[in-house]
């Protein structure tokens, strides 16, 4: 079961996992129209919320796929909620404090290896300095050449970390403690959490007879395995698509008439141009007398 | 670090159906995130088929924006401001303020920092503002419930948003109704504040706008004697140069040797009379000068030498070391015809042909006897403006005498060898005099004449229902200034896509507002936006010859 959300009248879906459900599962493409969290200073790809139209809306009620809740319930307030969300954060930070110390830990013993490194280069600098000192006073000897010679083929072994000097560095680590408060991260919530179970509300629409068809035109396209978005970019009513439309170029733009309703040729014409000059087939929805839905297809063809 | 960053990533695929609280690694693994958004899935292919390939595509495709949807936003709590909500005033006082957004977002109002509710939202929704209601941090859903909706529509924080995002910067339309067409024409409304125009009221005091000129008005009336002074001195030159003409020759040369002596015979340190004039601008002495110079200039000739000495010099100019060209002297002196009587009111007498001389500066030796000739013109006329007295037809300013003097040029044909074709009631469309140039006689044969609704749109009836512009528009700059927006680049109003399109008048009367910034309509349609505009074309005046 799906939740919806009512909210100032649009129908939102807020959760990340039902909104994908809604694509992948029962091809409920809707519109995203918040700000995605990762990237959130452009427009080619948005995030959660995901609006739906007022057909898909429709449609998931009747087919028992979601329900509707009020959106526009205020947050729990009092003092013991916002205790919950102090201790909760503090909670929080500590756990995170903890775990930036494991954190360190571990890459402390993934570079013991370059620390004993480090360590062992300082050691014989100190050494060559020392020995520098030296012959400043004396003259170079042999046994120095033979030293230094020993120095080389000493470096080929790898230095290590002895057990005490590990276990000093770790002690270090722990002493720090003091994390600075600003650095802890939070969370900014997308969707409210709710632990007591809502009343779903009632859902009027559709309420004028357009709409009836409107409603009535989705669901029998959608029925037959449509994927369908909202058609005002294109002139009608909706966009049909034959697959994801992520994948896909949608076939038919489908403009809703009453059966009843006059047309005139010049809207014909006018149609089959909108249709032919994006490649598109306009499809006339219409319901017969027994309730069900007539298509009727427009193409433009030329006579030579 | 990269365990919990993957431990962080499986969960992400796990379905998750009820809110995201997530957990001290969830929320350290946020750290790396991929900050890059996939581009729009590449060509799509025609239809499905069954294939693997296409199937692999979409699944691909879908677990990626599972993982993308499923994001939190996570932020240091250093980064992040603070706010509280006040549901009452319907606005958002921030608290903590951080980041840069306070630049072009934001109002502060008796020393506190507001947010309107579409800002904090965005603010929300870019992660760099935490809003509190009743010590509680609000979920995006929830500030979606309770800061929009009533105050500000959703389509309105949609469009907000999209703008916003791409990086334009939006503030409130600020309504320019209290400014003049011609102030906003003139960009006027850019240097005084909107709170200053609204306090004063009625922006009918034009006055108020020159408030040099009202200075000048006091000073003229109450004081009588530091006005005579500033004339000795002005007067002198003019004078001086008079004198020279008699005597000595026409060069430049000479001409500053003389100034010379003349300013040597000023004694020093006569400016204590003057300084309360001092703070008068140069423009205002000048205007004074042209107005006084014409009565007085008799008189000066006889106070003579005594005047020069009382008078003052508090010019900064020092004109004996600049030596000024001759530049008028030997230009051609035009004559101006009498204007016509009949046109002028009642009261105006004109005497002499005016002379003018064409030079660009009559900076001549000449000067001072040709004021004096001007000014005897001037000083008696004593205009009848109150044109309701008088049954005539009589122009009361220039604009109004240019207008008369072209109509009488038209009416008058008798002079031509053409009149009696104006003699029956079918006469030609173009008369001789409109034989200027091509132009002007094409726009005489135009019978259905242009007209800019913009400026004419009394005529149409009245819009059948009331809708205001949503935002001025800004583009992405560093040196905007909140506190001075200037004139937007754009403005936009809100529409829902289900609404009926707007008629005409609507239209018009919009963009007379917005005038003359660009105006753009936002048509929202279920969380899909698009931009149209309504302009006025001008049909091309294609001539050949």
């Amino acid at each position: 079961m799906i939740d919806l959300y009512l909210c100032h009248g649009h129908v939102y879906v807020w959760n990340a996992s039902a909104a994908c459900d809604l694509r992948e599962r029962h091809r409920i493409v809707g519109t995203f129209v918040g700000a995605l969290p990762r990237l959130p200073r452009q427009n080619v790809r948005l995030g959660r919320p995901l609006q739906l139209m007022p057909e898909e809306t429709t449609l998931l009620l009747n087919k028992g796929m979601a329900r509707l809740l009020d959106g526009n319930i205020p947050p729990k307030t009092g003092e013991d909620a916002a205790q919950a969300i102090t201790e909760h954060r503090q909670q929080s930070f500590r756990e995170q404090a903890e775990i930036c110390k494991s954190d360190r830990k571990r890459k402390l013993h993934e570079m013991a290896s370059v620390i004993a490194k480090g360590r062992a280069a300082k050691r014989k600098k100190l050494a060559q300095k020392e020995k520098a000192d030296d012959e400043s006073s004396s003259s170079v000897s042999t046994s120095d050449v033979i030293s230094s010679l020993l120095d080389q083929h000493g470096e080929e072994e790898e230095p290590r970390l002895s057990v005490e000097e590990m276990e000093e560095l770790e002690a270090k680590l722990e002493k720090t403690t003091g994390y600075n408060e600003q650095a802890f991260l939070v969370q900014i919530m997308t969707e409210q959490d709710s632990e007591e179970t809502q009343e779903t509300i009632p859902w009027n629409y559709p309420t004028t007879d357009t709409e009836a068809l409107r409603c009535r035109v989705f669901q029998d396209l959608w029925e037959k395995g449509y994927f369908l978005t909202s058609g005002g970019k294109f002139g009608g009513d909706f966009l049909v698509y034959p697959g994801d439309p992520f994948r896909y170029h949608s076939f038919y733009i489908a403009v809703c008439r009453p059966r009843t309703e006059n047309m005139e040729a010049l809207d014909i014409v006018r149609l089959g141009r909108l249709g032919s000059n994006v490649k598109k087939t306009v499809l006339l929805c219409s319901e017969s007398e027994d309730g069900e839905i007539n298509y009727t297809s427009l193409q433009w063809t030329g006579m030579n | 670090m990269m365990d919990s960053y993957d431990i962080a990533e499986e969960e992400d695929y796990s379905p998750r159906m009820k809110a995201a609280h997530l957990s001290a690694q969830e929320l350290l693994a946020h750290r790396n995130l991929d900050r890059t958004v996939p581009p729009r899935g590449g060509t799509k292919d025609y239809a499905p088929d069954g294939s693997l390939e296409q199937e692999e595509k979409l699944q691909g495709m879908y677990s990626l924006y599972r993982r993308m949807l499923a994001e939190e936003r996570v932020n240091k709590i250093g980064n992040l401001s603070k706010a509280i909500w006040l549901e009452d005033q319907g606005l958002a006082e921030v608290t903590v303020d951080k980041g840069k957004f306070w630049h072009h977002i934001g109002h502060s109002n008796e020393g506190k920092k507001y947010l309107y509710p579409e800002e904090a939202v965005f603010l929300m929704e870019t992660n760099a503002i935490e809003v509190y209601w009743n010590k509680l941090p609000l979920a995006i859903q929830q500030a979606y419930a309770m800061m929009l909706g009533n105050r500000v529509s959703m389509e309105q924080y949609q469009v907000y948003a999209h703008l916003s995002r791409l990086g334009y910067i939006l503030i409130r339309h600020q309504s320019r109704e209290h400014f003049s067409w011609y102030e906003r024409q003139i960009q006027l409304d850019e240097y005084i504040p909107l709170k200053q125009r609204i306090k004063e009221g009625s922006s009918a005091q034009v006055r108020d706008w020159f408030p040099s000129n009202q200075h000048e008005e006091q000073t003229t009336s109450t004081s009588g004697e530091p006005d005579k002074t500033e004339e000795v001195h002005r007067d002198n030159p003019a004078r001086q140069k008079s004198k020279e003409v008699k005597s000595a020759s026409d060069s430049p040369v000479e001409h500053s040797t003389s100034n010379q002596t003349s300013r040597d015979s000023l004694p020093k340190g006569q400016t204590s009379r003057m300084e309360g004039r001092i703070e008068q601008s140069v423009e205002d002495e000048q205007m004074e000068i042209e107005c006084n110079r014409k009565d007085k200039t008799e008189k000066q000739e006889e106070k003579g030498v005594d005047s020069l000495v009382t008078s003052s010099y508090e010019c900064k100019w020092d004109f004996t070391n600049i030596s000024i060209p001759n530049v008028g002297q030997d230009c051609d002196v035009s004559e101006i015809p009498i204007p016509c009587a009949e046109l002028l009111p009642t009261g105006v007498q004109v005497n002499n042909v005016l002379k003018i001389n064409t030079g660009a500066f009559s900076l001549n030796t000449k000067r001072g006897r040709k004021g004096k000739s001007n000014s005897e013109h001037l000083s008696k006329i004593v205009p009848n403006l109150r044109a309701e007295d008088d049954p005539r037809k009589v122009s009361r300013n220039w604009m109004e005498f240019k207008k008369l003097c072209g109509a009488k040029r038209e009416m008058d044909m008798s002079d031509s060898p053409v009149a009696h074709l104006w003699q029956g009631e079918v006469t030609p469309l173009v008369r001789p005099s409109d034989a200027t140039d091509m132009g002007a006689i094409l726009s005489r044969l135009q019978v259905i004449q242009n007209i800019s609704l913009e400026k004419e749109c009394c005529s149409l009836p009245k819009p059948d229902r009331s809708l205001d512009i949503a935002y001025d528009v800004f583009l992405p700059d560093s040196h905007f200034k909140k506190s001075k927006p200037g004139r937007p680049n754009l403005r936009v109003c809100v529409q829902r896509f289900s609404e009926p399109a707007p008629d005409l008048a609507l239209i018009v009367q919009l963009n007379q507002r917005s005038s003359p910034v660009p105006l753009l309509w936002a048509v929202v349609d279920n969380g899909d936006i698009s931009f149209y505009s309504f302009t006025e074309a001008d049909l091309p005046t294609d001539y050949h010859m």
